[in-house]
């Protein structure tokens, strides 16, 4: 507890010492004028007239700051792409903390004529660094959808190294981690189960997006709690100077979304809301069973609440609920093979810039619920509940030649279970566990020249479990080395989940997922090592490669038994996670696409008593259900004559499954035996575990869009797409018992509409 | 350098790539069931005790569903050493929880070391499930002479048995008491099992031995029968120890349907999965010392009164054993 408190007191000692000195900072919001939302990514720069050059890029709430400025007379220019360059003169003064909030307009021009950094690192499809991949509302909207109003999890499935259940499931493996191990933060806030049922749609529409960072890997000091990635997003605010909003209609969902200010220029909202249409739409073009209904809902108010702060107010439910594999109407109907999830998620945010030191600050409350059934709603024979209430504080100090980052939380999670003896050696109870902790972290130039600059981030992270009894100490680094045209990057860190999802991976149709505190005992461990190269040889290319490797250690997996039953038994287990993606992203006049090839290992090695008696010492390796080894994916769009046409094709090696010789009958034969006294149990003569694969997986999807625009703000959309273009009969899963296979979707045409007004 | 942006085009890059992925992963037929030529599952062991012998036998099939009543198969057993073989005959049987299963059964004694190999067949194919299964040597007891001493007011009274060749625990042990009682002019075996077998014996180079608490064995006898120290007389007493065959053993030593269910564990059955083992039941019979019996408060007969009855002391079949209260 000293050392953190001692830790505190130097940051903030040097925060001071840098109000106190002789240099001045700058620092302020930058907002877009016309609908007063932050831009992230532009450039500040301050010259004078000999050749001082002082530059900032401005972070998601449009914040920049330039420290370490000697007191002067200064010109200041900040561009961003699609906007005018802002410009204006300045005289600092000795020590001076100078706030400067200004408003960019939109024009049709392209780059300023002063850029400090392009973008925000990870840009783009092929813009990975380290293990980031920032992905924006126009990213979205370049993947085919059998509806207009685009979605993250579409996306995402894009991604090499990101394995998807499919169109069915609402599960995403990362780089070789289980779902449960992914943390979703949605304006900070954690969400636990974001993406629907329907494999097409998450949560979070495209339309509330401001970016989303993908942290496949690697992530730094700031996140925790979760082993494997982050996906953390942020949500625009709401328009403050209008009134706006769209509504599209198509087979599989309505969407809605309305924002304006409620005080004009200062207080925003923005409410989007989306509710399934498939048993008036899409289940009817397909003729077939698609017993699925989800919705989901966001509001979010932002204040400008003084010169120097911002307060938002965010909320998201969402609701799934489905039977998967039904393959007929009986199917469909059968409620007590249904499952269900529930989300919800209220957070509160407090964005400042102290007038007296050079720091930004953020204060976060929040209040996250999952609520997961399996069986008639009402009286479910499973269910499982994780409810988290954070509270964090962020702060970023902004120090000459580089910033310091540190941040404080506070947990307090609720885990109750009731789920009929699914998992054998749970136990339904509830559980209160409180959780705090603290990170630190920095981003220092090493080398800083004009062809080259090298950046060093290294951060460690705290974590303790009062309860529990456990502390984790997390150090993570990552490297930033650019040479002209050249990128290298690197990243490595440990990791640690308390918490964790189990979910019955024997069968891919049971997603039902318990929330539960490490049920052997030791909590999961993880460390990431990811370096990647990345290459803009002409402008219009750029190529990234990144190799990873992830060393998992206690993980829980389903324990491995001959005999057909409904529940299971929990067995540790190990595993690593090895591959490499290469990424090809073309931006080419009217012609924008990507290329992306991922070669991934997933290998867990089993501990359970009985293996060494079965496949001799040292536990057994096998293939988990999500080792898809071989990923490609391209997407392309065109513009022409007002059409926009946007096409991608996704290609996936087969997934393990495990094989059978048969069935019999088994007799324990644990001495001489009356053979008429036992009858036997019927047992699945399976041959190595997950040594089978299910057959590959591709699919072809096309969409067109054209938009007719009615004044300056009104516009109808008209999309006409295909999905499964060419009618692939993808495999989701085969039931081994009574070989029934329940294949994805198949071809499906569709006609949308969406309103902008 | 110079690079000439105009030459380099992204398109045929493009296309290249989307023809090479188009051409791979058309198959979209899976079969989770593999082709195998393992036929059926056999369970059951050759019992050296029995007249008659028993094996379970179970297709192997390619659907969860039951099998059928019908079994078309054809069960041998031979002798290794004589060749003589014989054919089982299949019984459908009904469990008590409605199932059916095929028990192949033969009229069948089998011997001490000596090897016998099943064979499993359909009439039809000429692939052969089949299992060899080696009987356990025979074991040959040593019964120590009784050693009783008394210990100020304590009487201490013990006796070992050693088996010859059997350097583990045998199986199952059960120790038991034979008296003769003139009310149905009959012998009664009386099994004791409150004695931990396993806390009274050893394992040793070339043998196994068990100690017998004939003070602790009087008093259990005299607290549930009281009766066979009135009107019973000690005919004799004896041991049976079953032993498995060699290969017959746990994995972890303790048999479990967790570890023994995965196919292919514990099993010498080729082309098939389970298990045929055998079964060797040796016992071990001989009277007490009259001075001892009598010390300890047994009434004994007189032999030379009564010689009919001595002489078919052991004609008995163990069988009638009766367990302990």
């Amino acid at each position: 507890m000293m050392r953190r408190l001692s830790l505190l007191l130097i940051i903030v000692v040097l925060g001071l010492a840098e109000a106190r000195g002789q240099n001045a900072v700058l620092r302020g919001f930058v907002t877009d004028r016309a609908d007063g939302q932050p831009i992230q990514g532009v450039n500040v720069v301050l010259t004078d007239e000999g050749d001082a050059f002082l530059g900032s890029a401005s972070s998601r709430d449009g914040v920049f700051a330039i420290s370490g400025i000697p007191p002067g007379r200064y010109f200041l220019a900040a561009s961003f792409i699609g906007y005018s360059t802002h410009r204006d003169t300045l005289v600092l003064e000795a020590g001076e903390i100078r706030p400067y909030n200004f408003a960019l307009d939109i024009t049709s021009g392209v780059l300023g004529d002063v850029l400090v950094e392009a973008e925000n690192e990870g840009a783009g499809a092929a813009g990975v660094a380290a293990g980031i991949q920032s992905i924006r509302p126009r990213d979205i909207q370049l993947i085919p959808s059998p509806d207009l109003s685009g979605d993250l999890a579409s996306y995402l499935a894009t991604l090499p190294g990101v394995v998807s259940s499919g169109d069915q499931g609402g599960q995403l493996f990362i780089r070789g981690g289980e779902p449960t191990q992914n943390q979703v933060l949605l304006d900070g806030i954690l969400i636990y189960q974001p993406f629907h049922l329907i494999g097409f749609y998450s949560a979070i529409p495209s339309a509330i997006l401001n970016v989303s960072d993908v942290y496949a890997g690697g992530f730094g000091a700031k996140y925790g709690g979760r082993m494997s990635s982050v996906i953390d997003i942020s949500t625009r605010n709401g328009n403050k100077q209008r009134f706006s909003g769209e509504f599209s209609a198509a087979p599989f969902i309505s969407a809605g979304l309305l924002e304006g200010p409620l005080i004009k220029g200062k207080v925003s909202f923005l409410m989007s809301g989306r509710f399934d249409v498939i048993e008036e739409g899409a289940a009817r073009i397909i003729d077939a069973q698609l017993p699925y209904a989800f919705n989901d809902q966001f509001i979010k108010v932002h204040a400008i609440a003084s010169e120097n702060t911002r307060i938002s107010v965010t909320g998201l439910r969402s609701y799934d609920r489905g039977i998967l594999g039904a393959q007929t109407a009986a199917d469909a109907d059968s409620i007590k093979n249904q499952v269900t999830w529930k989300n919800d998620a209220i957070g509160a945010r407090y964005v400042m810039l102290p007038t007296n030191i050079p720091v930004e600050a953020e204060i976060l409350v929040s209040l996250s619920t999952i609520e997961n059934s399996f069986g008639p709603e009402a009286t479910p024979s499973r269910h499982s509940r994780a409810r988290e209430i954070n509270a964090s504080a962020n702060v970023t100090h902004f120090n000459p030649g580089f910033d310091i980052e540190w941040g404080m939380y506070f947990k307090f999670n609720q885990l109750d279970s009731e789920l009929s003896g699914l998992f054998q050696d749970l136990n339904d109870d509830t559980e209160f566990i409180s959780n705090a902790g603290g990170y630190v972290q920095t981003e220092m130039p090493v080398i800083e020249r004009d062809d080259m600059d090298l950046t060093v981030e290294p951060g460690l992270r705290l974590s303790s479990f009062p309860s529990k009894g456990r502390n984790f100490l997390e150090p993570r680094a990552r490297l930033i080395f650019n040479y002209g045209m050249h990128q290298l990057s690197a990243a490595a860190g440990i990791y640690h989940q308390e918490f964790v999802g189990l979910s019955d991976r024997r069968d891919a149709g049971d997603v039902f997922t318990a929330w539960t505190s490490s049920p052997t005992g030791r909590v999961p461990q993880a460390i990431h090592f990811l370096g990647g190269y990345q290459i803009n040889p002409w402008p219009w290319l750029t190529v990234a490669l990144e190799g990873f490797y992830k060393d998992l250690e206690q993980l829980s997996v389903a324990e491995w038994t001959s005999f057909p039953r409904f529940t299971i038994r929990i067995q540790p287990a190990t595993g690593t996670v090895r591959g490499a993606d290469a990424r090809i992203e073309v931006n080419a006049g009217p012609f924008y696409g990507f290329l992306n090839y991922g070669y991934s290992k997933v290998e867990y090695v089993a501990q359970q008593t009985e293996i060494e008696y079965w496949f001799g010492p040292g536990g057994y390796s096998y293939s988990p259900p999500h080792d898809r080894r071989h990923q490609a994916n391209a997407v392309g769009s065109l513009n022409f004559g007002g059409f926009t046409l946007n096409v991608r094709w996704q290609y996936g090696s087969g997934l393990p499954f495990s094989e059978a010789l048969g069935f019999d009958e088994f007799v324990l034969m644990d001495g001489p035996k009356d053979q008429f006294e036992e009858p036997g149990e019927t047992r699945v003569l399976y041959a190595y575990p997950y040594g089978g694969r299910l057959p590959d997986y591709h699919r072809l999807d096309i969409s067109a869009e054209y938009k007719v625009e009615f004044g300056a703000e009104t516009a109808l959309t008209v999309l006409a797409s295909a999905t499964n273009s060419y009618d692939r009969t993808n495999l989701f899963y085969i039931d081994l018992f009574t070989l029934e296979r329940l294949d994805q979707l198949p071809f499906i045409p569709a006609l949308g509409l969406k309103l902008e007004f | 350098m110079t690079i000439n942006h105009s030459a380099v085009q992204p398109y045929p890059i493009i296309f290249a790539f989307l023809a090479t992925l188009v051409l791979v992963g058309c198959d979209e037929s899976v079969n989770p069931i593999l082709e195998t030529d393992r036929q059926f599952t056999l369970f059951g062991t050759l019992d050296m005790a029995s007249d008659s012998q028993f094996v379970r036998v179970v297709a192997i099939r390619p659907t969860l569903t039951a099998p059928d009543q019908k079994l078309n198969a054809v069960f041998t057993s031979r002798q290794a050493d004589t060749e003589e073989t014989i054919q089982w005959t299949d019984s459908v049987y009904t469990f008590e929880d409605g199932t059916v299963g095929h028990i192949f059964y033969a009229p069948l004694r089998v011997l001490a070391g000596k090897t016998y190999l099943i064979k499993v067949k359909k009439p039809d194919n000429d692939l052969v499930t089949s299992a060899f299964t080696l009987i356990p040597h025979r074991l040959e007891p040593f019964v120590q002479i009784e050693r009783v001493q008394r210990v100020i007011t304590q009487v201490v009274a013990r006796q070992t048995i050693l088996w010859w060749s059997l350097e583990e625990d045998p199986y199952e042990v059960v120790q038991w008491y034979r008296f003769f009682t003139f009310d149905n002019y009959s012998f009664r075996d009386i099994a004791l099992t409150h004695v931990p077998f396993s806390e009274a014996s050893s394992s040793h180079e070339g043998f196994w031995d068990t100690t017998i608490n004939l003070v602790r064995d009087r008093d259990s006898l005299l607290a549930n029968y009281p009766e066979m120290f009135v009107r019973g007389y000690l005919a004799g007493l004896g041991i049976t120890i079953t032993v498995l065959d060699d290969r017959f053993k746990a994995p972890g030593g303790v048999f479990t349907s967790a570890a023994l269910g995965q196919p292919g564990t514990l099993s010498n059955v080729t082309n098939g999965f389970g298990y045929v083992g055998a079964v060797g039941r040796f016992t071990a019979e001989w009277r007490l010392q009259d001075t001892t019996a009598m010390f300890l408060g047994y009434k004994i007969l007189d032999n030379e009164a009564y010689p009919d009855i001595a002489a078919r002391t052991w004609d008995a079949p163990i069988g009638s054993l009766v367990e302990e209260q």
